[in-house]
């Protein structure tokens, strides 16, 4: 029962993946074991061949968008404290900028893998940031802007964090067209991803 | 004649038109904190309290009636000015690009002043190119001082028609700006040498200081290019008619509050649809899609009788290559082919607009004019019949020595490319010139030739304008 949860979040079934998922639990399954060993491998293959493009998005951002209805199932069975799955992130777009859809497309995807997503929206100050990270526990602050007017919010952002005093324990990921690698590099972020696929991978191997 | 395609039929238009009308009626567009909501309700419109505008048709309709169909941007002379009027295709850079394809390294790096100025020179001088607007960002000059200094750069590189893509932050140093580069307001108002782009934010919205600059450079006679970039399957339908339907929802609420904040203001409708790669969530503006929409976009405004402006020199290439030169060459020959007044996208850009390329100029120049030559088609005359010189030379001879053939290729009756290559294979082996030699050596005598000639203005132009824009002469 386990393989077919797999292949319906590959496939993207909602309703097969709730029926199979209360199905596992009412059978003795432990919600961990229904999260490691069917949701997470599921999202695992989706992954692999979106990174093949053998996937388009919109399918999935509809196994993501299933695997989160599975994971609401689970959430009352994980038990106090326990992580739903990779981590917190805390996305958002910097202040003075009102883009919003590539943000909220890496916040789906990163759903789909498994963190936990906070999405604060557009214009988002670096106070908002910093008491987000705080209030989630978060593990990593993502950052997305457009504008070139609007990058230097996020070194902005990042000072924030250092006076915050949660520099090192925060991972900082920045995005959006006008970011490069060098740039991130020269802010100081810990990752950078040129697509939400890509930023999904790296926020993997921030918390690995 | 001159060459011209359809691509959609009268109806497939009004029907495009009829959707965008009711889109504007019932979802309305977000124009939070705009003054002109105020006349916009004034004029029939319902505003709520989120700033959004429902339009009634019939408003949106007079304001498409107001809005004239010939468009002047003015030149330094006369010569340069651009006059949209249906008869040609002009060609104009876009982009804003924070990324530069640096020339000599290969590497691509965040964008200087040094790439704006070396790009508005050989742009300058580039005859195919017709309008520049504010193409670059130059991310090594401080963030408070960029605009102006951008400003000064481009109007001291540059004697062309030029647009301020941002929105500018002091209208105040603008209007001085106006002023300087014309002489007074009324002059500009005459022979307006700048305008200003007022983009929506797909779907549906768009800032309202933005769109409140924008109705106050109109009312000093400032075209308005009212432009939306939607891109399909993200911020727009999938499909490329619901896209159309939004994008013109867009210009036209752009345009309609502009002409209910100053009748029969000049304004240009710009269309620059693009699509989301499903694989890679980029932003692709070189896809085919984007070419469909872009020329059936050019055949609806002008069935409302509107000029308008198609990016159509996009490509998603990363350098200059196989893919650059197929998706420049199709989609600007769609675009051409339909009439488009206006048509952008490309000179000296890849990475769908995003990236600049100094190299790139004189190639997008090439497929410009090589568009625009196809587009002139075949005049059929019985002067270019030349039944008389067949007759005279007769069976089994030769044109070459007609005294009509070498009038004729004088006059540009054959294209003549300036970086492609006609040679023999052995020739060109011999010459070991590729597409990129030519295009650098182009480059190359352009930026020479503004070391000759010195900058453009008067001088007394330029201390004014450095004045404003708080520059320092060093030249």
């Amino acid at each position: 029962m386990k393989d077919q949860l797999k292949q319906a979040v590959i496939d993207g079934n909602g309703d097969i993946v709730n029926a199979l998922t209360q199905a596992l639990l009412a059978g003795g399954s432990s919600a961990r074991e229904i999260l490691d060993e069917a949701l997470l491998p599921g999202m695992e293959v989706v992954g692999a061949r979106m990174r093949e493009g053998d996937m388009f998005i919109p399918e999935v951002l509809l196994s993501a968008r299933v695997m989160q209805g599975a994971l609401d199932i689970l959430k009352p069975h994980l038990g106090e404290g326990a992580a739903a799955g990779l981590g917190t992130v805390v996305i958002g777009t910097v202040e003075g900028d009102l883009h919003d859809i590539g943000k909220n497309l890496v916040g789906m995807l990163m759903q789909g893998a498994g963190f936990t997503v906070v999405n604060l929206g557009t214009g988002v100050t670096a106070a908002d940031f910093v008491a987000a990270a705080q209030e989630h526990s978060a593990q990593i602050i993502g950052m997305s802007a457009l504008l070139t007017t609007t990058l230097p919010r996020m070194a902005e952002t990042i000072a924030a964090l250092k006076d915050a005093g949660l520099r090192d324990s925060v991972k900082v990921m920045v995005g959006g067209a006008p970011v490069t690698q060098a740039y991130a590099d020269e802010i100081g972020a810990d990752g950078y991803g040129a697509n939400a696929g890509m930023a999904v991978e790296r926020a993997k191997e921030l918390v690995g | 004649m001159t060459v011209r395609t359809e691509w959609l039929t009268g109806a497939e238009r009004e029907a495009v038109y009829g959707q965008a009308l009711t889109l504007l009626e019932e979802v309305g567009m977000r124009m939070k904190g705009a003054a002109v909501l105020e006349r916009l309700r004034a004029a029939g419109a319902e505003v709520d309290d989120a700033g959004t505008v429902r339009l009634p048709a019939a408003l949106v309709e007079r304001a498409v009636a107001a809005c004239p169909r010939e468009l002047l941007m003015a030149g330094e002379t006369p010569e340069q000015d651009v006059l949209l009027d249906g008869s040609r295709t002009f060609f104009n850079v876009s982009g804003c690009a924070a990324k530069t394809l640096d020339q000599e390294s290969g590497v691509v790096r965040p964008s200087t002043l040094d790439d704006l100025r070396d790009g508005t020179v050989v742009l300058d001088a580039t005859p195919e190119l017709d309008v520049v607007w504010t193409f670059l960002t130059a991310t090594d000059v401080p963030l408070e001082r960029r605009e102006l200094v951008e400003y000064y750069t481009y109007l001291t590189e540059t004697s062309k028609p030029v647009v301020f893509v941002d929105c500018p932050e002091s209208t105040a140093h603008v209007r001085r700006i106006f002023e300087i580069v014309s002489g007074d307001l009324a002059r500009f108002k005459a022979r307006p040498r700048l305008s200003l782009l007022c983009a929506a934010r797909s779907p549906l919205e768009v800032n309202g200081q933005l769109l409140d600059v924008a109705c106050e450079f109109a009312a000093l006679g400032a075209p308005v290019w009212a432009y939306s970039m939607p891109i399909a399957g993200a911020t727009a339908p999938v499909t490329p008619a619901g896209t159309l339907a939004l994008l013109w929802a867009e210009v036209l609420g752009v345009l309609t509050a502009v002409q209910t904040a100053v009748p029969g203001a000049p304004v240009l409708a710009c269309c620059g649809p693009g699509i989301l790669d499903m694989h890679s969530t980029a932003m692709s503006l070189g896809n085919l899609e984007s070419t469909l929409m872009g020329a059936a976009s050019v055949e609806i405004g002008h069935h409302l009788g509107l000029p308008v402006h198609n990016a159509a020199l996009s490509t998603d290439a990363k350098h200059l290559g196989l893919q650059a030169g197929y998706e420049k060459g199709l989609k600007v020959m769609a675009a051409v082919a339909t009439g488009v007044d206006i048509c952008s996208g490309g000179f000296g850009f890849l990475d769908s607009s995003s990236t600049f390329s100094l190299r790139m100029i004189p190639v997008d120049a090439e497929i410009a004019a090589m568009a625009t030559r196809i587009a002139r088609g075949i005049e059929i005359t019985p002067e270019t019949l030349m039944g008389g010189s067949i007759a005279d030379v007769g069976i089994a001879g030769d044109f070459l020595r007609e005294k009509e053939t070498r009038r004729r290729v004088r006059a540009g009756e054959h294209f003549v490319p300036r970086i492609g290559s006609r040679l023999p294979f052995e020739q060109w082996i011999a010459a070991g010139r590729t597409e990129a030699d030519m295009a650098d050596d182009l480059v190359r005598a352009a930026l020479a030739a503004r070391e000759e000639r010195g900058p453009r203005l008067t001088d007394d132009q330029r201390r004014a304008l450095a004045e404003v824009c708080e520059v320092t002469i060093t030249e």
